[in-house]
């Protein structure tokens, strides 16, 4: 299939990556408008979190439980509304029958917590005492029933569009380096599984932009970081600028190669973060009160803590755009098609500390003035149960929330219909998520375009600025 | 439920009041009919003979009738039947989806009453006449053109007709390397490099390619290739419990090598991987070509197994996703559910189990993996949403290949399976090795008791003591066992010449045959007797230990104890009792006869009028020679796959493939001696437009540059550092703890989900679960790979040595350079990378003073250096 003759429009339009390169230069590497905001954490809970156990509370579904949507007074609303057919399956009938499905009751208690007073759920007791904090966001839907929403949150793009650039790539692209001795995309977790360079993909704009994935492991950090034979610093010193110049030199005679425009990049990159990184990923200098900030001192908290406080180091040091997936497996630990509250409960137990703790030392280190911090999900969950105790993918309404940098704090802006099925105030497609971001980054998405490459006006998305500050 | 009509247009003319705009076709209907009827009324099917997916075919309507009357809704049979009105059926059916709610009739009736008018739109083709389901026609025609090479004349002609001009020919040093790289897996060698650039006449490449066809190096490096194709994985599990694929399957891994070494057709490969045990049952080199099928063995669902192969089968050798069709009809290709299911049917009876290899008999140490037949009658069922649980079990599925796809049907015949394959412990040479193996047993047990009765008699001498009551015991216990075994030897040779007189040999008379039984059943009663014997005397000692006197047993373990004595000597009593009348038969006796299931399936997938099979194959090997495939989506041909820009050239070259015995390596020749080939892979100042044209180069006016495959890279490593051992084929080698150790081709060492040589890993390895086309990616884990690990480092170190030796220790950097460049690059130094280098051994040569590093090893460090660097450039692992 001719994809890219497809984007293209017909062959005839474009330039080579190497003149797209020279003619965007002028444009790129700096905001084109005051940015609110330098840094973005994008944490994502693989497998899709139910909205309607964390941020979404539907008493209605408590009230007609037991009951299919055509035997409530919601039915028109949610069975002929137009949104019913924004899906676009990769398998048919992978979920439930929605309508079909008895509703099942929320599965936890929701508590109102801060000045605000915004109901959280009891699966988030350390979050919600920050709720003041970030601006919840409950009217997201994508067109993804499957996990291929996962890429899709990342792209804007259905997996069966294929593969195109995540957001991490184009802030790359678009932005300069804010510290050259680091990556400026980065990685951490769990990847996606067999999907797009594992959710670091660049797509046309090429590898250099993708992003690099780590493991937060203090002892391995990066394979091969240091040399495993005896080397010289002065050596290795030599022998990397020999290299360059080199490469540079055959770069003069291939000035529209991209990938050996890559490989210089990399080559740079990795002589200057074999020294950096594994200072990066060792927690012995943060202090005891830190380390129990996000839980590295519990071993259900740990795993993800590190992460996070990884990620908080990266970022502290200039790391641009840094990725952390949670959850575990090919679709991922929060897929609760059955036993919900039971996997809820032990995830939430997982993140909510170490995101708490994000938060509180973002703040504490006047990091979260021009950092945002997003959370994300693939999907919600149905409002009706599968088999005995599940909820099923559900792509037509869930939530989100951020905060950080330009962000509104303490509000909860847009909504789901009574029972938690469709987005129905201020729907927000995923890329108005990558919208909101580009505007506190001082982008404008559509001075990134690369020639050639026609995007669709979904691919922009439109900035929520009803929770910008 | 059935809803009144009535109510629906009196729902339809409130409706109708408020919104007076007209109905849309294109933004209202369509989508309606996309989303309820397409799936059986559209392009793929056509129940009733009807389809919606276009105006005018619903005007025309199906079987019945036309579907709409325009103007007259209540006339409509669409509106009859989407009410489910009278003697129409309620559409869509229950079981297929839900029914229109009032509001959609009511939209339908408007648009029909108001003229159901639609603009001009394209009716989508039928399957049956998608590109890919036509055989290629031998009536594809060369363009006229033909004093050029016949892939050239294709593709200037579409270049032409774009206003394209290709570049011009590389030059000879990146030819060779970009041939060598890419026929064998290892660049060429600097004096290879000179022979060939002093005289690179046509000839004289001509008569590269043939010598790298003939190396044994092909084989190794296209094997890989199509190790990934069709899911090469050693066995991976827990411990030495086995989960995934096959102890031993690197036997069909050398297959592989050999068979592309030898230039077996494809079709014969195919027909091998999938059938060979119906092919030739008695052949293992044959035989070990299913390892294809045995790699898909799953220990804890066979569902899955079966999956897998239905699933890898059609994309691999099809390029059809037969997956997409397990729990409900083919979204996008006519492939219904059932079809998957009777793919899978031509697999269902086949199992999968270890033959005997040689003289060893312990499976665990060496074996071939393979498949058979087990279960000749083993029903397929549909599973309802693809669950296993819910089988359709009152209709199974016949082996069948999908409807779609005209010409033949493959015809299923049985195969009768010659003795020694479905009873292989009678081969000679099972059989002799298992008179080695009796033999041995004796030998040992005689051994045994030959030891502790002279450690007896020796400690007798010295010390004379009593008897030891252990050291008696152990005694009685050898003296029994190697009875035992001795029953066992002379019962095996009575047992085997049993098994002969009843399954080998017709010369015999009956009266023979019955005394061979008897005499075989007699002294396998003797066996039975003496393991009883041997049984009894364990039991007994047991008893004996228990109650002697410095014993700490409880009385319930003397009690279980002497329970299990009395057991013991019942059961040698009934032995004693009811002597045998048959013996038991030597090995597995399997059935008799193969489906011919696999064999019929096999023959239809490389029948020369399957559209599919030859464009497929020369796809992929386009893509691995070019960097670019010629269809994009190489698994999947379906509806979705658009014709491909050079369609012809690929049809003519399916045709050439089949023609010539689908011999891969005429058409790797007919490929690499073509013009487009031999193409500079970058741009030049003459061919700016083509950049405006065709940026991505669709229509091949220069060749692609690629990376390295992960092996690639670490056997080339080896290569030039010569190191590597040459040494082909064998069972699969553990990853070694340190990369130094390692000296063979990267695909020799074990390959799995659980097992890879890391530094492969950085450089984008296979997903062993599929892998139809390898990712390239370029991230700085590779350039830390290559700058620090001790492969690299050695390697230089090693190559540098290597040319040292050549050139001598005293002569200039120069000479040393020009070396080295080609080794690693395959050309020469320009001035300005020379002086780079002379450069930086300048600053080398103080920093090493500076560590007072010995002034006779400061030259060997710094060419060390150098070539280190060589090593890590672009174009190491670039093949431009």
């Amino acid at each position: 299939m001719h994809r890219r003759k497809f984007l293209t429009g017909t062959i005839g339009m474009g330039l080579t990556t190497g003149s797209v390169a020279a003619a965007q230069t002028a444009n790129r590497g700096k905001p084109h408008f005051a940015p609110k905001a330098k840094r973005v954490i994008w944490l994502m809970m693989r497998g899709g979190v139910s909205h309607l156990e964390s941020f979404d509370p539907k008493p209605a579904i408590n009230r007609y439980a037991g009951k299919t949507i055509h035997e409530t007074p919601f039915e028109k609303g949610i069975v002929e509304s137009p949104f019913i057919r924004n899906v676009r399956e990769q398998l048919a009938n992978n979920v439930i029958k929605t309508d079909q499905a008895k509703l099942w009751p929320m599965q936890i208690g929701y508590q109102k917590c801060g000045q605000s007073g915004v109901a959280v759920s009891d699966w988030w007791p350390h979050l919600r005492r920050h709720v003041d904090d970030i601006a919840i966001v409950r009217s997201m839907w994508t067109t993804d029933n499957n996990h291929g929403a996962q890429m899709q949150l990342l792209s804007g793009r259905h997996l069966l569009d294929g593969c195109f650039p995540t957001i991490g790539a184009w802030i790359r692209y678009g932005l300069d380096s804010l510290n050259d001795d680091l990556p400026q995309f980065v990685s951490i977790g769990p990847t996606l599984h067999r999907q797009c360079f594992e959710g670091v993909d660049a797509g046309y704009l090429g590898p250099e932009y993708m992003g690099v994935r780590l493991k937060v492991d203090p002892d391995d950090p990066l394979p091969y970081a240091q040399p495993e034979l005896d080397v010289m610093s002065s050596e290795e010193k030599i022998r990397a600028q020999l290299l360059g110049k080199l490469n540079r030199l055959t770069l003069n005679r291939f000035p529209n190669d991209a990938n050996l425009r890559a490989r210089i990049g990399t080559y740079d990159l990795a002589f200057r973060m074999q020294k950096v990184i594994p200072e990066l990923m060792s927690f012995t200098h943060e202090t005891p009160t830190t380390h129990q900030l996000y839980g590295l001192d519990n071993e259900v908290t740990r795993p993800f803590g590190q992460q996070l406080l990884a990620t908080r180091r990266l970022i502290e040091h200039g790391v641009r755009f840094v990725q952390v997936f949670h959850g575990t497996g090919p679709s991922g630990d929060w897929d609760a098609h059955a036993k919900l509250a039971e996997s809820h409960a032990k995830s939430c137990a997982q993140v909510d500390q170490p995101i708490a703790g994000l938060l509180v030392d973002l703040k504490q280190r006047g990091l979260l003035d021009d950092t945002v911090l997003v959370w994300t999900t693939e999907f919600g969950r149905t409002p009706g149960v599968q088999g005995a105790d599940g909820r099923d993918h559900h792509n037509y309404g869930f939530s989100v929330w951020m905060a950080g940098g330009g962000i509104k704090a303490g509000v909860v802006h847009g909504a789901t219909d009574e029972i938690g099925f469709h987005a129905v105030e201020d729907r927000h497609y995923v890329t108005d998520i990558h919208a909101t971001i580009y505007h506190l980054l001082g982008l404008d998405a559509h001075r990134l375009e690369v020639p050639g490459r026609k995007r669709l006006e979904i691919d922009y998305g439109h900035p929520i600025t009803a929770i910008m500050a | 439920m059935h809803r009144c009509y009535g109510i629906a247009l009196a729902f339809f003319l409130i409706h109708s009041t408020v919104e007076a705009a007209p109905v849309d076709y294109v933004h209202q209907v369509k989508p309606l009919f996309e989303a309820k009827c397409f799936g059986c009324h559209g392009a793929v099917r056509q129940q009733s003979g009807l389809r919606l997916d276009a105006a005018s075919l619903i005007r025309e309507g199906g079987d019945r009738g036309p579907a709409i009357v325009p103007g007259d809704s209540e006339a409509s049979l669409l509106i009859r039947a989407v009410v489910g009105d009278g003697d129409v059926e309620r559409m869509p059916p229950e079981d297929e989806g839900t029914e229109l709610s009032d509001a959609e009739v009511a939209l339908l009736a408007t648009w029909i009453d108001e003229g159901a008018n639609a603009p001009d739109e394209p009716v989508p083709p039928r399957p049956d006449e998608h590109w890919a389901f036509q055989s290629p026609s031998s009536s594809v025609a060369l363009p006229s053109v033909l004093e050029t090479h016949p892939i050239d004349t294709f593709l200037s002609v579409a270049r032409t007709k774009h206003d394209l001009v290709a570049v011009e020919r590389t030059d000879p040093a990146t030819l060779l390397r970009r041939v060598y790289l890419d026929l064998i897996g290892v660049p060429p060698t600097p004096r290879a490099i000179r022979s060939f650039v002093q005289n690179p006449t046509h000839e004289a490449y001509e008569r590269v390619v043939d010598r790298l066809l003939a190396d044994p190096r092909y084989g190794e490096r296209w094997g890989r290739h199509w190790m990934d194709i069709w899911r090469y994985t050693d066995w991976s599990g827990l411990d030495n419990k086995m989960r995934h694929s096959q102890k031993h399957i690197w036997r069909w891994r050398d297959w592989i090598i050999e068979s592309l070494n030898a230039d077996k057709g494809y079709d014969q490969m195919i027909q091998e991987m999938i059938a060979g045990d119906e092919l030739e049952p008695l052949d293992p080199q044959t035989v070990r070509a299913t390892g294809f099928l045995a790699r898909n063995w799953y220990l804890y669902n066979r569902n899955f197994w079966l999956d897998d192969i239905v699933e890898h089968t059609s994309k691999g050798f099809l390029g059809i996703t037969l997956n997409c069709a397990r729990c409900h009809e083919h979204k996008y290709d006519p492939i219904s559910q059932a079809d998957y299911y009777r793919f899978r049917a031509f697999f269902e009876p086949h199992q999968v189990r270890l033959d005997q290899v040689g003289s060893e008999v312990d499976l665990e140490k060496d074996g071939l993996p393979r498949v058979f037949d087990a279960d000749l009658d083993a029903k397929t069922y549909v599973f309802v949403r693809g669950e296993e649980s819910r089988p359709l079990k009152d209709a199974p599925q016949i082996a069948a290949i999908p409807t779609f796809l005209s010409g033949p049907r493959p015809v299923v015949e049985p195969v009768s399976l010659p003795v020694e394959a479905y009873f292989p412990a009678l081969r000679e040479e099972t059989r002799a090795s298992a008179k080695l193996a009796a033999q041995k047993a004796v030998d040992a047990a005689t051994e045994d008791l030959n030891r502790l009765t002279l450690n007896r008699e020796e400690n007798q001498t010295v010390e004379s003591e009593t008897p030891d009551l252990e050291v008696t015991a152990a005694i009685a216990m050898a003296q029994h066992t190697l009875r035992l075994r001795e029953a066992e030897q002379v019962a095996l040779d009575a047992r085997q010449a049993a098994d002969i007189a009843e399954y080998l040999t017709t010369k015999l008379t009956p009266d023979e045959k019955q005394r061979r039984e008897n005499r075989a059943a007699k002294l396998e009663g003797v066996t039975q007797k003496r393991r009883g014997e041997l049984d009894v005397l364990v039991a007994e000692q047991k008893v004996a230990s228990l109650s002697a006197q410095d014993s700490e047993a409880s009385p319930e373990e003397l009690m279980a104890a002497s329970e299990e004595l009395e057991s013991q000597r019942a059961k040698l009593k009934s032995i004693q009792n009811q002597p045998l009348t048959t013996h038991t038969r030597v090995g597995e006796v399997y059935p008799t006869q193969s489906t011919g299931r696999r064999l019929a399936l096999a023959r239809w997938i490389t029948d020369e009028r399957n559209p599919l099979t030859a464009r497929v194959a020369v796809n992929h090997i386009w893509f691995r020679h070019f960097g670019a495939p010629l269809v994009d989506s190489m698994f999947d041909f379906g509806l979705r796959a658009q014709p491909p820009i050079h369609q012809s050239m690929l049809d003519w070259l399916a045709i050439q493939f089949m023609d010539q015995s689908w011999s891969m390596k005429r058409l790797h020749r007919l490929i690499v001696t073509s013009e487009v080939y031999q193409l500079r892979s970058a741009d030049s100042p003459t061919t700016v437009a083509n950049n405006q044209i065709d940026p991505d180069n669709h229509f091949l006016w220069r060749m692609n540059t690629k990376r390295m495959e992960a092996e690639v890279v670490r056997d080339s490593l080896l290569f030039v550092s010569g190191q590597i051992e040459g040494r082909m084929g064998g069972p699969d080698l553990a990853i070694p703890a340190v990369d130094s150790d390692a000296l063979r081709r990267s695909i020799y060492y074990r390959y799995s989900r659980d097992h890879q040589i890391r530094f492969l890993t950085m450089f984008d390895t296979a997903n062993v679960e599929e892998c139809y086309r390898r990712r390239h990616s370029i991230v700085p884990q590779q350039a830390l790979a290559m700058s620090n690990s001790e492969l690299v480092l050695t390697r230089a170190a090693q190559l540098a040595a290597r040319i040292t030796r050549e050139i001598g220790d005293s002569t200039s950097h120069d000479r040393f350079l020009r070396e080295a460049f080609a080794w690693t690059l395959g050309r020469n130094p320009s001035d300005k990378e020379v002086a780079e280098c002379v450069h930086a051994a300048s600053q080398l040569s103080d920093a090493y003073r500076e560590h007072n590093v010995p002034s006779n090893e400061i030259i060997r460090k710094i060419r060390t250096s150098l070539v280190h660097v060589l090593l890590n450039h672009n174009d190491f692992v670039t093949i431009r």
